[in-house]
């Protein structure tokens, strides 16, 4: 009956297993109207597909396994079993949001944020995604090719987020960002590291036998060069010495987990932070007026493998400024927002008492910045100084408007010309006209002005998806529309 | 002319946020809303409740005081910071009601059948479990079951939308037995009597009776009071859920932060089960608790850390004198039908229920009928159950 038991369980969980690897079929049945883009979806699902089949196989061959070492098996069980949740919770997340989507009654802002997207993936000469609602805190998706809108503030002010999630997508994705991710990892795991290479070193002389010794040795000169691989160098020299001398690969073993613990960490710090210059460089201020005005929060509760707050504050703003010492002509564009921001930011930490944990990971932002440029980006990614005075213009001619006690007109009789505009630019005038209300309107007026702005950079953000998605197959969602340049609206 | 600037002070950008966190709640119902109506009507007042509850909160600690000047930056931050956990906190369950309700919504083949059901009728495990929860919270909780179930990655309990998750991607007629469990989170938040001029939460007297009221020890009583109410209402099929698909037996003597270790939430089942005084139901209890020692046995489970909160003797004792003494009603009592559906699970009788499914599953399932697969024993089991939840509608 016990062994009966595990095969049970195993063949419950193949089960699950078979179930959730084919989200397709979950999908079908959701009769959501439009449907995702087909192509976007199979790439949005591939990689919990091939984790799926993955762990069927592990599980096929334990059921199969002639061994008698029940202690094994379960422990394979449970290994498999754990990261079947994973399965399972990124399956859920992605079904749940899309049936969310398709259910609130006049959703717009999946609708925008895919289209953002799509610009961004323009940058990047990568495939485009699609956007889901999500919970601010939900875990970060390592399976599942899409990004998320934070539930439920999905109005527009929070658009501008998604090119992080985005920015995450991309930077998974791309083999150089993934080495320059890993570089900052070991940079920033370095103490740790070291002190399990010391702690074991120091155990070393007492290895009986001078060949393990010198194998054991051996392994750790090479886990100190090759970070990517230390935890894996460090279980196997654990493995290596468990049957002669078994306290010491008790260390290895401890040592291998705290290697492999720290640089996870530091890896998802990292890749948030990378993200941020990515979303920075190319949604411009209104991606670090939306992180720093409602995301970032000051001496907030460290949360491991998030960078803090504080952190991601000073890397955004740092982009900024690097953004403004690339431009060649002065004024530089974005100090005055640069700024505000930082004022604003500055007094936040003051008034909330700083904090600054060990062993978070720094990123040189001018270093990141040159970095995504050269080997990621295509032209037209970066936000410019151009762009910029465009959008500042236009918020301001909003703010005269809403200041006068009108409604700013983004109609086609004052605007009839949009197809140079693109969704990056309207939200960055809305943030510019929102930042002259927070400064100007007085508190009473404040929440009726904002209401105005959004209304106005609505409608502008409708009528430039409604220009290019004309052309697009009415029953999907997520597809590639013509930008700015390569087709004329309608 | 454009009026002066006020600057970019900090009051500002406070302004700011607490607007956002009134859209966010503002934002909550409105989502809530697209609930469809068969399913909002079983939430009855419970969120909109909470966020009205969240808003004027908001408005009389934050926004008032904001707009009279009458708070110090530093502690508005603070109180906003506050503020932004609890609502994020209800936004995530607002969240899982929102889209879990979207997902479970039954549309033709939403959870196909593979094997011996293809072709029949689509199982809709949500909807059987809704039923269940219903049957079983008319016999034992002092309050109706407010809510209804969504597909999770794991069961769980949300306390303040009384949300209960079943296990996704298909949860089976082995996994229902499990949201029991669940549901004695609920019982043991709403069981009270009214003594001494007042009413009393008897879980909450309970934890201060056994000095269980601190941040360790009260997740674990919490849990030990729901697996023993779990098998006091649906009887052995929790168990047999719990130690045949459920609990770890390598970690049977470690508990979590939230979780008692396995070994001591078997006893707390086992001990509901012989409370029952029914002769059948203890053996049962006794088969169950046999092996699962004999899966940590074979394990080789890791021993309990000496420095780790202990179960006392007392706790599942307690527990199961407060089931007796006051969920009598509650008993799981129809065993007999359940045996006899066992021997024919497509042969429902008019008065079985859904707890007598469940445990006639695990009758087939354990050989009361050999020769049969597990897997055709599901379902037939399931048909069964559906055809029961169907009765209640």
């Amino acid at each position: 009956m016990v062994t009966t038991v595990l095969k049970l369980r195993m063949e419950a969980l193949a089960q699950h297993l078979r179930e959730a690897q084919d989200p397709s079929i979950w999908l079908g049945s959701l009769q959501l109207s439009p449907m995702p883009d087909k192509n976007l979806w199979f790439k949005a699902v591939e990689a919990i597909q091939r984790e799926a089949d993955s762990l069927l196989a592990d599980l096929e061959a334990d059921l199969e396994s002639p061994t008698d070492d029940a202690e094994k098996l379960w422990k394979d069980y449970f290994r498999i079993y754990e990261r079947s949740h994973e399965i399972f919770r990124e399956s859920l997340e992605l079904l749940g949001g899309l049936a969310l989507r398709d259910r609130i009654h006049e959703e717009y802002a999946c609708r925008f944020a895919d289209e953002l997207i799509s610009e961004c993936a323009e940058f990047v000469g990568k495939p485009t995604s699609f956007a889901i609602p999500a919970t601010e805190d939900a875990l970060s998706s390592t399976l599942r090719r899409v990004a998320r809108i934070s539930f439920p503030d999905w109005h527009l002010w929070a658009l501008p987020l998604v090119a992080h999630e985005y920015g995450q997508v991309v930077v998974r994705e791309t083999a150089s960002f993934d080495r320059f991710v890993d570089e900052l990892a070991s940079q920033a795991s370095k103490p740790v590291l070291d002190e399990n290479y010391n702690d074991l070193k120091s155990a070393l002389p007492a290895i009986a036998n001078s060949g393990l010794r010198r194998i054991a040795h051996d392994q750790i000169a090479q886990a100190e060069l090759e970070p990517r691989t230390a935890a894996d160098k460090m279980e196997s020299l654990a493995l290596m010495l468990r049957a002669d001398e078994a306290d010491i690969g008790e260390r290895a073993q401890k040592a291998a987990r705290s290697i492999k613990a720290s640089l996870d960490s530091a890896t998802n710090q990292a890749r948030v932070l990378v993200a941020d210059v990515f979303a920075t460089y190319t949604a411009g201020p209104a991606y670090a007026c939306a992180a720093l005005m409602l995301r970032l929060n000051p001496n907030s509760p460290p949360v491991p493998g998030r960078p803090t707050d504080e952190e991601r504050a000073e890397t955004i703003l740092a982009v900024l400024a690097q953004m403004d010492a690339a431009t060649p002509n002065p004024p530089p564009p974005f100090a005055k927002v640069g700024q505000s921001l930082q004022s604003s930011w500055t007094l936040l930490l003051d008034g909330s008492g700083r904090h600054d944990p060990p062993g978070q990971v720094h990123l040189d932002a001018a270093h990141a910045l040159s970095m995504i440029k050269k080997r990621m980006l295509r032209d037209q990614a970066e936000f410019t100084k151009a762009d910029w005075i465009e959008a500042e213009s236009l918020g301001n001619a909003w703010w005269i408007k809403i200041n006068a006690g009108q409604k700013p007109d983004v109609s086609a009789n004052v605007l009839p010309n949009i197809d140079h505009l693109r969704l990056r630019d309207v939200l960055n005038a809305a943030w510019q006209c929102r930042l002259l209300v927070i400064e100007q309107a007085q508190p009473e007026d404040a929440s009726n002005a904002t209401d105005k702005v959004t209304d106005a950079a609505r409608q502008l953000c409708d009528r430039i998806l409604a220009s290019r998605q004309a052309l697009l197959a009415p029953a999907e969602f997520g597809g590639r529309a013509p930008r700015p340049g390569e087709a004329s609206a309608g | 002319m454009a009026p002066a600037s006020r600057g970019f002070d900090v009051s500002a950008v406070l302004d700011d946020r607490v607007r956002r966190l009134q859209r966010d709640l503002e934002a909550v119902g409105q989502a809530i809303d697209a609930i469809p109506e068969g399913l909002r009507t079983r939430l009855a007042g419970a969120p909109g409740n909470e966020i009205a509850k969240k808003l004027q909160a908001i408005e009389a600690g934050l926004s008032v005081p904001l707009r009279d000047h009458g708070i110090h930056p530093a502690d508005a931050w603070a109180r906003a910071h506050t503020r932004e956990i609890e609502v994020s906190a209800l936004l995530e369950e607002a969240h899982a009601l929102v889209a879990g309700a979207a997902l479970r919504t039954p549309a033709p083949g939403l959870h196909p059948r593979h094997g011996p059901g293809a072709g029949q009728a689509a199982w809709d495990a949500c909807g059987v479990a809704d039923a269940l929860l219903d049957e079983l919270a008319s016999r034992a909780t002092d309050a109706h079951w407010p809510s209804f179930t969504v597909p999770g990655v794991t069961e769980s309990f949300v306390y303040s939308s009384r949300l209960i998750q079943v296990r996704f991607p298909r949860p089976t007629i082995w996994d229902l037995p499990a949201t029991a469990h669940e549901l004695g989170h609920y019982a043991a938040r709403t069981m009270s009597e009214f003594s001494g001029g007042r009413i009393r939460n008897l879980a909450d007297d309970l934890h201060v009776e056994l000095d269980a009221a601190d941040e360790a020890s009260w997740p674990w009583l919490e849990e030990l009071f729901a697996d023993a109410f779990a098998a006091w209402v649906i009887g052995p099929a929790y168990g047999l859920t719990c130690i045949t698909l459920g609990f770890d037996p390598l970690l049977a003597n470690i508990g979590t932060a939230s979780h008692p270790p396995g070994s001591a939430r078997v006893r707390a089942i086992t001990m509901a089960l012989d409370a029952t005084k029914d002769d059948r139901l203890r053996w049962m209890a006794n088969e169950a608790a046999k092996l699962w020692d004999r899966l940590v046995e074979v394990c080789e489970a890791e021993q309990e850390p000496e420095d780790d909160l202990v179960v006392p003797d007392s706790w599942p004792e307690k527990i199961v004198q407060l089931l007796i003494d006051h969920l009598p009603y509650g008993r799981y009592s129809t065993f007999t039908e359940a045996e006899r559906l066992s021997s024919d699970l497509g042969a429902p009788g008019a008065d079985t229920s859904l707890a007598d499914a469940a445990n006639a599953a695990w009758l087939a399932r354990i050989g009361a009928r050999s020769g049969i697969g597990v897997e055709e024993v599901g379902h037939l089991a399931e048909t069964t159950a559906q055809e029961i939840a169907a009765r209640g509608k």
